[in-house]
């Protein structure tokens, strides 16, 4: 599959920090990719570089096939972005700031144009007002709006939904699944709601200590890992004691008042329930949790 | 880019604060055109007291021109700190507000940022000189008639005739646009190293007034200074009003204070084109 983005080996340092320590992600075309990494991790660094608002020590940055550092111009005429926070000229309207920034994108927007981005973000009837009378949220709206306006084929969005109501993180997962589905958009979404990745992106890329540790499809990296089961007794120390005289006992990750957790492959817990059940253990409840959380935070922590 | 040179022109336009600039211009003109329309006999009376002995002065001596010339004398070095409060902000007024990050990942090169953004300072510049000139010459004009003016030097007195004055106004005017280009270049290259809205304008205008200091004082350890600071030659529109004209002179400044505009631009279109975004 084609690659929209390539970067090889990038290197960002800062003084004597490494931000970024020869980092090497691909996002094929028309996938939606999610970016993880904790605080400090080098996400936004890298995001960064790949809109040349930060110049890397080392390394080589290729966006639609072409070299970021020789055709610059030309790659950013095709890129969207909302960057950590969305920022606009306070003292003009919502409808003056995406005609500038359409401008700044080398279009003259028509009427229709700009009609069509502001209702799909949903500020029609606010688009006249001043952007210093905006919420967050409808700042964070009119930054989604900002990135649409010439139609990019690569969106890169860093943090989008911070700011929004539940509504309004509704509706930017159904605009990047519809961008993506319909019109064939690649995204690039940073974010720290993990459970956003987890609905939306077909594939991830956690990035720890500047460096990718882990990329590859959601489905097929949360498959290679263990459940997270919880079992909810009525007897608490029963159940404690059954497990600990059983294979079981290694598996076993936090107990506390009401529940036992343990890390098991899902096809391991036929047999944890027959065994709880020949030792009479009776239950409220036993489920299972394969998480994106989890996962992260195990790559993370590790 | 003239697209964008447009757009910057429309930010500035749209910005209160760009009118601050006029609005003084305006407010000091008026009112030095109201004071000596009603009490001008008592000004003139006092500023050439010591002429009236010696000559016998005849015809409209307080006239637009005289006044143009009294105006520019007061208002002109007041007008750098107009400028720097606009052009101060050009850059890290977006770095400030956060737009730089957007306004850097759109398809022109950070030169072309940076040179649009200056052009749009140096077309708020000439507007700002012009309004000046419109006022200052245009309506003392209007109101006090046409004049020859009288140029009190500490050595001589010269006198312009009314016909010989238009073009040297129109000089001055132009030496003032340049003069001011050189504060816009300043304030705009210490707007290129900080996030922060208010300090290259507040740098732009202590400097300005620390090197006008330093130019009035005539302390002979100031001598060796005066020659490189740009405010020596911003003045040198007085020059025009002199009988001859020393153009070698005026060559000579306007020389430094094209050489300062390139040295700011050049500093500041290095130093923001690699510079991390990191606002």
């Amino acid at each position: 599959m084609e690659n929209v983005i390539e970067l090889n080996d990038l290197v960002k340092i800062y003084d004597k920090h490494v931000a970024v320590n020869h980092l090497n992600l691909t996002v094929p075309k028309g996938e939606i990719l999610g970016l993880l990494g904790p605080n400090g991790a080098g996400k936004s660094t890298t995001i960064r570089m790949m809109l040349s608002l930060i110049k890397p020590n080392s390394g080589s940055i290729k966006i639609f096939g072409k070299s970021l550092f020789e055709k610059r111009n030309e790659i950013l005429q095709n890129i969207g972005c909302i960057i950590e926070k969305p920022d606009f000229y306070l003292y003009l309207s919502a409808r003056k700031n995406l005609e500038l920034f359409a401008k700044m994108s080398k279009i003259n927007p028509t009427k229709k144009m700009l009609d069509e981005v502001i209702e799909l973000v949903g500020l029609k009837g606010r688009d006249t007002d001043k952007v210093k009378t905006y919420s967050h949220g409808m700042k964070q709206r009119l930054g989604i709006a900002q990135a649409l306006i010439h139609n990019p084929d690569l969106i890169i969005l860093d943090e989008p939904t911070t700011g929004l109501d539940p509504q309004g993180i509704i509706d930017l997962r159904n605009l990047i699944l519809q961008l993506k589905n319909e019109k064939n958009k690649t995204v690039v979404l940073s974010s720290h709601i993990l459970s956003e990745i987890e609905l939306i992106a077909d594939s991830m890329a956690i990035i720890n200590k500047g460096e990718v540790a882990v990329q590859g499809k959601v489905n097929e990296l949360l498959s290679t890992e263990d459940l997270l089961v919880f079992i909810e007794p009525i007897n608490i120390a029963q159940l404690q004691a059954t497990l600990a005289n059983s294979q079981w006992r290694k598996n076993e990750v936090s107990v506390d008042k009401t529940q036992i957790s343990l890390r098991l492959s899902k096809e391991e817990i036929p047999a944890l329930i027959n065994y709880l059940t020949e030792n009479k253990v009776e239950l409220f409840a036993i489920q299972y949790r394969k998480k994106l959380e989890d996962y992260f935070l195990k790559l993370t922590h590790s | 880019m003239l697209q964008l040179t447009l757009v910057e022109l429309y930010k500035i336009i749209t910005k209160p604060r760009s009118y601050i600039g006029f609005l003084a211009v305006t407010v000091v003109i008026l009112l030095i055109q109201f004071a000596l329309y009603l009490q001008g006999d008592n000004y003139i009376n006092f500023v050439f007291q010591n002429l009236q002995q010696t000559f016998v002065m005849q015809g409209n001596i307080l006239n637009g021109n005289q006044i143009c010339f009294i105006i520019l004398q007061t208002l002109i070095m007041q007008m750098p700190l107009m400028v720097a409060l606009v052009t101060g902000d050009l850059i890290s007024g977006e770095a400030a507000t956060g737009t730089i990050r957007l306004l850097t990942t759109r398809p022109f090169s950070r030169i072309q940022i940076l040179l649009s953004k200056y052009f749009a300072g140096t077309i708020y510049t000439v507007c700002l000189v012009a309004w000046l000139g419109l006022l200052a010459l245009g309506l003392s004009r209007l109101i006090f008639g046409d004049g020859d003016i009288i140029v009190i030097k500490s050595e001589s007195l010269i006198i312009l005739r009314s016909t010989d004055v238009l073009w040297r106004f129109m000089f001055a005017f132009l030496i003032a646009i340049v003069s001011l280009v050189v504060i816009s270049s300043f304030s705009m290259m210490l707007s290129c190293f900080t996030d922060n809205s208010i300090g290259p304008i507040i740098i732009s205008m202590s400097v300005i007034i620390v090197f006008t200091i330093i130019g009035t004082i005539e302390v002979p350890i100031f001598d060796y200074i005066k020659p490189f600071l740009f405010t020596t030659h911003m003045i040198i529109w007085r020059n025009l009003f002199d009988n001859p004209l020393d153009k070698k002179q005026i060559m000579e400044s306007l020389s430094v204070l094209v050489f300062h505009i390139a040295a700011f631009l050049g500093i500041s279109l290095y130093h923001f084109n690699n510079k991390d975004i990191q606002s």
